[in-house]
């Protein structure tokens, strides 16, 4: 039950992006803010790809606005790359589906 | 994916109706018969809620919600006490150490099924 | 429930018992404090577990008695009473008793035999003895003020569960008319995720009382990335449901385990507050405070009162010191400042708080008086009546105008009294009828059936006595009811009905008497079945032809019980016929009208009053009857041209009607008739005796009785017949003339079945043949 995110970044596109795998719930939360927060000066837009997320709950969530967020304050995008089927699920819960420009939809 | 529920009582009936009652709602059930036995059963598997009797023969059910907040994978589980009425003063202890939601017993599958809806995402 | 759960809890129960048996066994040495308290314990889980377990089976006799032997043990742990040897014993006891609880249980028995029953009752009443403050053995002063506090707090509770019952029942009515978006407003706090509650599984939840319209997720709580810790909750949600069936309190209850991490508040549609200010208005004139008006029509819950209330504390600080205090318009201010209830609401309710009080200062010369002295009044009144006739008949003698003119004078005072003396004691059956929202909620929560419970004629009065005596009756038939006369919601979707379930509760007056109509919108009752059942048990020959009604009739009868699960909310085929007794034992009658698919109606009709009645006096032979008046429905002559032609069938022809007749002499047996000096008086030119017919109606059924004279009117004071007449059917009690004689007053209700039945049956085999 440990954090599985793994980094693909792009130095000079100013691109980074987040691929969270299995778990992005409370548990692992913290350890993924801080890793966050060491990359968020390095570059200027944040993806993240959650289509291997299997199991998230509503502080994942929040942390999804969190970071957009601080993005917007610092002028950098953000985007929601892909997310699995127990993403789009729980967005769809909270009314936000449409929320967070998504790319492909895995 | 269908989320598991640990039930803790030491009454293999009382486990047996709930685990039925859970099962038929699509839940994955695992029985403990006392707080020991529970927490052993913790580990080498995600529970996604804890429902525990109060009183227990080894370990009853307030250490148990005591030492569940203790484990590092475990600290936020949500965890209900099936209490008595009798029981208002462990029910704040048990609150205090963090099972937040309660049924009172007695109570019937459909209550149950009401409560654990609430807590299980 | 599973067969396989059941044998679980066989098998438990039997090693459970078994070793907590041997644990009492164990305490013999009661020196030993630690053993003992180790026995205690393990004693004490045995019932504890047995309780829960039973619980999930709905075993609710053994629930009933664990509770209690779990209770005595909680108080031996907690030290307030110390084991002895009489303990012991009377555990041992408790333990057998428990055995065969859980054997009648597990076996198909109906219900515990009246030797099981007796031994629950015996044990029980030795188990409360412990438990009774005055058995413990410690100092009073010490006891009794926390036992006061806890029985303030219990009775508050109780009042706050009155009100919410009402609320409820108030919302219910207005179910029709009130449809629309709740908005809850939710603001999460900062523990709520790391609690494990997970604001999503909430308002998933929402869904199943209404339709979630809209869900906005509000972010502006969450801090800058530096702040933010991630595991605390910063989000509120603002959320629309389109409900037409719920109220504020099952909104509120959705939240109940987060309620300490969450802010809520939760704004009705806004039709609602119209039917607020509507319920507001309709609400029982108690002198209730402002905070409980708003609940008690369910714009504010309990638990926003004491927020409230908590603030306007603060605003008051050193203010008051003693006690809340409350200030309508301040807490109407706060309630409406923390946008919990709208300034409409408030104003109705402080309106109604002036109307009330005013009323109440008008209203509130009541006295409260000895009901034995009532009595004596009303058995004075009696005399005083009884009285009066006799000096009116003297009167009459002397023919004195002046006399007779104030004699009649005095006849109408005195008629007047009785009145008045009679009113004292009828009260409104609105009451009685209130008790039962609080039964319909409960029993309807616990059969998992959605019912309402709807009142009319309240400001119906009868005796009190009746009163006292009809609540335990209606109760069980209002149970029945709930129990075997609605179906479960998903039964009454597949037929085509309404998923809530109607029960209604009436009282009108009708010719004398007091009518209280039970109607369901249930299954009805099936006719076959019930014959079924009846030539089952053998109560009816296979080949009797019966009637619907005697059919319906049947349900009286002793262990008669057709609902195909027995359940432990009615009771268990013992009761109807009791049931039907008390109801007969005022004087009162049952009938039952019942369409299949459709509902019943169980009609009870009673006397209005049980001390004194307006008679209809007449003669056959020299004995003298009385008819209670309001039962006379039309005197005529008995002319042989009414006379059916049919040989010596006694009914004839009544503007079209059949109307069966008998002849009272023959019914009572008049001795002397034949030589009665008066009839040789009354004959007429051609020496025929001219007959009389009293018409009579009991329960929508007409009898005439043939009589020799029509004396009129007589105030008659109804005296009970002594013991050895009390099995004389067709009498139901006398009265004394003004002359001293005695009449006889006539049952009417018996004599009416007893005619019409007669009548039918000889109908049918005329029938037949």
């Amino acid at each position: 039950m440990a954090l599985n995110m793994k980094t693909v970044s792009n130095s000079t596109e100013g691109l980074c992006t987040l691929v969270v795998e299995e778990e992005m719930t409370i548990y692992v939360i913290e350890p993924m803010k801080q890793t966050i927060t060491t990359l968020l000066d390095s570059y200027d837009c944040f993806e993240l790809d959650l289509s291997g997320v299997e199991e998230i709950d509503t502080a994942g969530i929040q942390l999804l606005f969190a970071l957009e967020g601080e993005l917007k304050r610092r002028n950098k995008t953000f985007k929601l790359n892909a997310v699995s089927s127990e993403v789009t699920k729980l967005l769809k819960t909270y009314g936000i589906g449409e929320r967070f420009p998504i790319g492909d939809v895995a | 994916m269908s989320k598991t529920i640990l039930i803790v009582d030491d009454s293999a009936s009382v486990r047996s109706v709930v685990g039925i009652a859970l099962k038929g709602a699509g839940y994955e059930v695992i029985e403990a018969c006392d707080g020991k036995d529970a927490l052993s059963k913790l580990t080498g598997q995600k529970i996604h809620l804890i429902v525990s009797d109060v009183n227990m023969p080894n370990m009853d059910g307030i250490t148990l919600v005591k030492e569940v907040r203790k484990l590092a994978s475990y600290r936020f589980t949500p965890i209900c006490m099936l209490t008595t009425e009798a029981e208002q003063s462990k029910m704040a202890e048990g609150k205090a150490a963090g099972a937040k939601a309660w049924i009172v017993k007695p109570f019937q599958p459909p209550k149950l099924l009401n409560v654990v809806s609430k807590l299980v995402l | 429930m599973s067969d396989e759960g059941l044998h679980i809890f066989a098998d438990e129960a039997e090693d459970l018992l078994a070793s907590a048996e041997q644990a009492l066994l164990r305490m013999d040495n009661l020196e030993d404090e630690v053993d003992t308290l180790e026995c205690v314990n393990e004693i004490f889980r045995t019932f504890h577990t047995i309780k829960g377990a039973a619980g999930l089976f709905g075993f609710n006799e053994i629930v009933d008695f664990t509770h209690i032997v779990e209770s005595v043990f909680v108080k031996i742990r907690e030290g307030i009473i110390t084991v002895d040897e009489n303990m012991v014993s009377l555990f041992l006891a408790n333990l057998d008793h428990l055995e065969y609880l859980v054997k009648i249980a597990l076996s198909d028995e109906d219900h515990m035999s009246v030797e099981v029953k007796k031994r629950d009752d015996y044990l029980v009443g030795k188990l409360n003895a412990y438990l009774a403050p005055t058995a413990i053995g410690v100092d009073k002063g010490a006891v009794t003020e926390p036992k006061k506090e806890e029985l303030r707090a219990e009775t508050e509770q109780e009042g706050a569960s009155k009100i919410l019952a009402r609320l409820d029942d108030r919302l219910d009515e207005s179910d029709g008319v009130v449809s629309g978006n709740w908005h809850i407003s939710l603001r999460f706090g900062p523990a709520a995720l790391r609690n494990g509650m997970d604001p999503a599984s909430f308002i998933k939840y929402l869904a199943n009382i209404g339709e979630l319209k809209s869900v906005n997720l509000i972010d502006d709580s969450i801090p800058g990335w530096a702040e933010f810790d991630p595991e605390s909750c910063y989000l509120g949600f603002e959320i629309v449901l389109v409900s037409s069936n719920t109220n504020k309190e099952e909104i509120e209850e959705v939240f109940e385990f987060v309620l300490d991490d969450c802010h809520i508040s939760i704004l009705p549609p806004h039709s609602h507050i119209n039917s607020y200010i509507q319920l507001i208005e309709d609400l029982p004139e108690d002198e209730l405070r402002i905070g409980d008006i708003l609940v008690a029509c369910g714009a504010l819950t309990e638990r926003e009162k004491d927020h409230i209330l908590n603030i306007q504390d603060d605003f008051n600080d050193g203010i008051t010191a003693g006690g809340r205090e409350w200030d309508a318009p301040l807490l109407g201010k706060i309630a409406v400042g923390e946008n919990v209830v709208e300034q409409e609401v408030v104003d109705a309710a402080i309106k109604k708080q002036k109307d009330v009080q005013q009323q109440n200062t008008s209203s509130q010369q009541t006295i409260r008086v000895n009901a034995l002295k009532l009595e004596d009044l009303v058995n004075l009144v009696g005399e005083l009546v009884i009285g009066s006739a006799n000096a009116d008949l003297n009167a009459r003698q002397l023919s004195d105008a002046n006399l007779n003119e104030a004699m009649e004078n005095l006849l109408r005072l005195v008629e007047e009294v009785r009145d008045t003396a009679l009113g004292l004691r009828m009260v409104q059956i609105g009451e009685t009828f209130n008790r039962f929202k609080r039964v319909v909620r409960e029993v309807s929560r616990d059969t998992g059936k959605d019912i309402e419970l709807r009142i009319s004629g309240a400001e119906t009065e009868l005796d009190k006595t009746l009163i006292e005596k009809i609540g335990d009756p209606i109760m069980h038939l209002v149970r029945n009811a709930i129990d075997h006369g609605i179906e479960s919601p998903a039964i009454r979707k597949e037929t085509g009905k309404a998923a809530k379930g109607v029960v209604s509760l009436s009282a009108f007056h009708e010719s004398g008497s007091v009518v209280i109509r039970i109607t369901d919108d249930g299954g009805g009752l099936s006719k076959e079945k019930i014959l079924n059942k009846a030539i089952e048990k053998g109560l009816v020959n296979e080949n009797q032809q019966l009637s619907d009604q005697e059919i319906f009739q049947l349900i009286f009868e002793a262990g008669f019980s057709t609902a195909e699960s027995v359940s432990n909310i009615s009771g268990r085929g013992v009761g109807m016929d009791v049931v039907r007794r008390n109801i007969e034992s005022l004087r009162g009658q049952v009938e039952i009208e019942s369409e299949e698919g459709k509902g019943s109606t169980i009609a009870i009709r009673l006397p209005l009053t049980l001390a004194i009645i307006d008679g209809f006096q007449v003669r056959v032979g020299d004995a003298q009857y009385i008819v209670p008046l309001d039962m006379v429905d039309e005197c005529i002559e008995l002319n042989e041209s009414l006379r059916e032609k049919d040989g010596n069938a006694n009914y004839l022809n009544l503007r079209g009607e059949i109307l069966p007749f008998v002849h009272l002499k023959d019914m009572f047996r008049v001795k002397g008739y034949e030589g009665s000096e008066r009839n040789a008086e009354m004959k007429d030119i051609e020496g025929r005796h001219r007959d009389n017919i009293v018409v009579v109606q009991f329960g929508g059924k007409k009898a005439g009785f043939v009589v020799d004279e029509l004396l009129g009117e007589h105030q008659t004071v109804i005296k009970p017949l002594g013991k050895v007449f009390r099995n004389l059917k067709g009498i139901s009690g006398t009265t004394i003339l003004g002359s001293g004689e005695v009449a006889m007053i006539i049952d009417i209700p018996e004599m009416v079945s007893r005619v019409v039945n007669s009548e039918q049956k000889t109908f049918m085999s005329s029938k037949t043949i």
